[in-house]
């Protein structure tokens, strides 16, 4: 499982760069693939733009989705996400700095798995990615395999 | 053969019964008086009338049937009337006769000459007039009202032509009596509601009464004056409806008053729909801003956080303890203001949150928060004092959140106290039924009692007891929202009570 992918589709350098850090300080040994706005995470997932020719084959294990993003924003690429079928179960995690009831309502409505507030303590921020880890990479089970789910 | 003689007593006989039965049939007191005004002759009707038999009349002076006041006029009339007699009847003059009991009544006499072999006679017919004068009293005064009213009193005919106008109707709808009777009523009609007259007699025809009924008119100078009418039929003596009597009040002013009444509350319709809007759209930037607060604001504070550990991580041997220290400082600026940034959000939707009015036992919620507090802080060991059953009407969340923040408060300031004490309560204020939360914490001085309440206000050190100002803007607003109020009583370091009514 260690070849699996984790896409992060996050617009913000600095939160890149500590999420990056506390997946490495909970050793998590996934490759992380980064997204800086919404086009680059579907880029990345159909593979087309700049992952134009990528092997479909490999799909990120999780999705951990900022909301507000330029261009298109996280909800647009969840809804994208669901409506194809190639991407439609893929385990996805809001990751955002909002509470708003409207953004986690329509998170969840338009197919979110779990809604996870980053806490300014970076302490705590820190214990929220290793609980994702254990519960999204361990213990859910997800197909692992589309062609197996098609037949 | 000479038995004309006889024939002629005969004939003489005959025609004085003829006189005698004419005179009795009269329905007028009959007399005859002679030159010098004694009574000759009188009828039935005379006695009835003045209350005297003809045996006491006959040969006494007129004078006996007239009031003092009226002798010198007669005594002129009959000279006068002798010196040039004719049929003349009494009409037009106020003449009155005497009873024999005394009393007055108003008569109506007429005279006329009798040729005879003694001279000429004055036969009189007087006419008890009393009932006659009551009736024309009593319409003279029906018509002084119908002239004196402010409303126009109008009769028509079941044809709709006008029969009467009185002064009232002319000063309404400007035409005089003269123009309108024997006019057509739809004269005054506006157009396109001619119907309505007719309907209107139909219903009177059918023997209804209508009453108020609200209509437009047209004046003579072509305004339009809103009439309130109510109509009545007029019926002759045998009960048959002939006509229509009308009473129209001007209601200009009514309806103006009520046209204004109606355009204030357009108007306040329109404005409190226009300040609605103006307010939905001050909530919907608000709720933008709230969104932009909580989101971009805490960014970078997770930045300033997550790197200033990194630092203290990374490079932990080369900072030595100021530089920890330094770092530390950061770190807890960034935490205090993603609390606050937290704490205002909150505020914000408490202001907005839709309300639900419930029974709330205080009491209850107030046990739960205790148990809170001592779990987060088990080695703060405080007396509570929890008065039972107070149980309130209002919003179990928003509530449990001022109590949260009360007795929260109230945890936090007893900190340093030896033996810390909090209670909560019921009293009376002013007659009203206010609840509290004391404790014999830090207190407050009073005179920063109007700062209290106002958010990021703090009256202690932030490194003596830890907080962000906002926990009493927010008990404030939600017992505002519950339509109560809070006010609070201390002393340095002999703690406080915050009261609140809801």
């Amino acid at each position: 499982m260690d070849n699996t992918v984790i896409l992060l589709a996050e617009d913000n350098p600095d939160d890149v760069e500590l999420t990056l850090r506390a997946f490495k300080q909970s050793n998590l040994r996934n490759e992380i693939v980064v997204a800086r706005d919404g086009v680059e995470a579907l880029d990345y997932l159909f593979g087309t733009g700049t992952y134009a020719g990528r092997d479909l084959n490999t799909m990120p294990q999780l999705i951990l989705l900022d909301l507000n993003m330029p261009k298109v924003d996280g909800l647009e690429v969840l809804q994208a996400m669901r409506a194809d079928p190639l991407t439609e179960l893929l385990p996805v995690v809001v990751l955002t700095s909002s509470d708003g009831q409207e953004d986690m309502v329509r998170s969840y409505r338009f197919g979110a798995n779990s809604f996870v507030r980053k806490p300014v303590d970076f302490t705590d921020f820190l214990k929220a990615v290793q609980q994702l880890e254990l519960y999204w990479l361990v213990l859910n089970k997800f197909p692992s395999n589309y062609e197996e789910r098609e037949n | 053969m000479n038995n004309a003689p006889d024939d002629q007593i005969t004939q003489r006989k005959k025609a004085e019964n003829l006189f005698q039965a004419l005179l009795e049939a009269a329905p007028d007191a009959m007399m005859i008086v002679d030159q010098q005004g004694s009574i000759e002759l009188v009828n039935t009707q005379t006695e009835t009338i003045f209350g005297y038999t003809r045996e006491e009349l006959v040969g006494q002076p007129i004078e006996l049937l007239i009031p003092e006041r009226f002798v010198s006029l007669r005594a002129a009339h009959i000279d006068g009337y002798i010196a040039d007699p004719h049929v003349r009847g009494g009409v037009g003059l106020e003449l009155y006769a005497r009873r024999k009991d005394g009393s007055q009544f108003p008569v109506e006499i007429s005279l006329s000459p009798i040729e005879t072999e003694e001279g000429v006679l004055i036969a009189s017919a007087v006419r008890d007039v009393t009932e006659w004068k009551r009736a024309e009293e009593s319409l003279a005064r029906l018509a002084a009202i119908v002239e004196s009213s402010d409303d126009a009193i109008i009769t028509e005919a079941l044809d709709g032509t006008i029969t009467s106008w009185n002064t009232g109707a002319e000063r309404i709808f400007g035409y005089s009596a003269a123009e309108m009777i024997g006019q057509p009523v739809d004269r005054l009609f506006l157009p396109g509601r001619e119907n309505e007259e007719p309907e209107i007699l139909d219903r009177l025809i059918r023997g209804e009464k209508v009453d108020h009924f609200d209509s437009v008119r047209v004046t003579k100078d072509g305004h339009h004056v809103p009439v309130s009418l109510t109509i009545s039929p007029v019926k002759d003596a045998s009960g048959h409806i002939i006509g229509a009597s009308k009473i129209a009040r001007d209601i200009s002013e009514r309806k103006q008053a009520e046209d204004e009444i109606h355009r204030l509350n357009t108007e306040l319709e329109q404005r409190v729909l226009e300040r609605t809007t103006h307010l939905t759209s001050i909530i919907k930037e608000l709720d933008a801003f709230n969104y932009s607060v909580s989101h971009d604001l805490r960014t970078p504070l997770r930045a300033m956080d997550g790197f200033a550990l990194a630092i203290q991580e990374d490079y932990a041997d080369k900072l030595g303890d100021k530089g920890h220290h330094y770092l530390e400082r950061i770190r807890a600026a960034s935490q205090h203001m993603g609390h606050l940034i937290d704490d205002l959000l909150r505020l914000s939707r408490l202001s907005r949150a839709e309300m639900a009015h419930k029974p709330v036992d205080l009491s209850s919620l107030a046990r739960e928060i205790v148990a809170e507090l001592k779990e987060v802080q088990p080695e703060h060991q405080v007396e509570c004092i929890i008065e039972e059953g107070l149980i309130v009407s209002g919003d179990a969340r928003l509530l449990r959140a001022a109590l949260q923040n009360l007795l929260g408060n109230a945890w936090k300031f007893t900190g340093k106290q030896p033996h810390p004490r909090i209670e909560l309560g019921m009293t009376q204020h002013n007659g009203i039924q206010a609840y509290f939360v004391r404790d014999n914490g830090a207190g407050f001085d009073m005179k920063y009692v109007n700062k209290l309440f106002r958010a990021f206000q703090r009256l202690h050190d932030v490194t003596e007891f830890e907080g962000t100002g906002i926990g009493l803007a927010t008990v404030q607003r939600i017992i505002q929202r519950h339509g109560g109020e809070v006010w609070a009583e201390s002393a340095v370091d002999r703690g406080a009570t915050f009261y609140f009514t809801l």
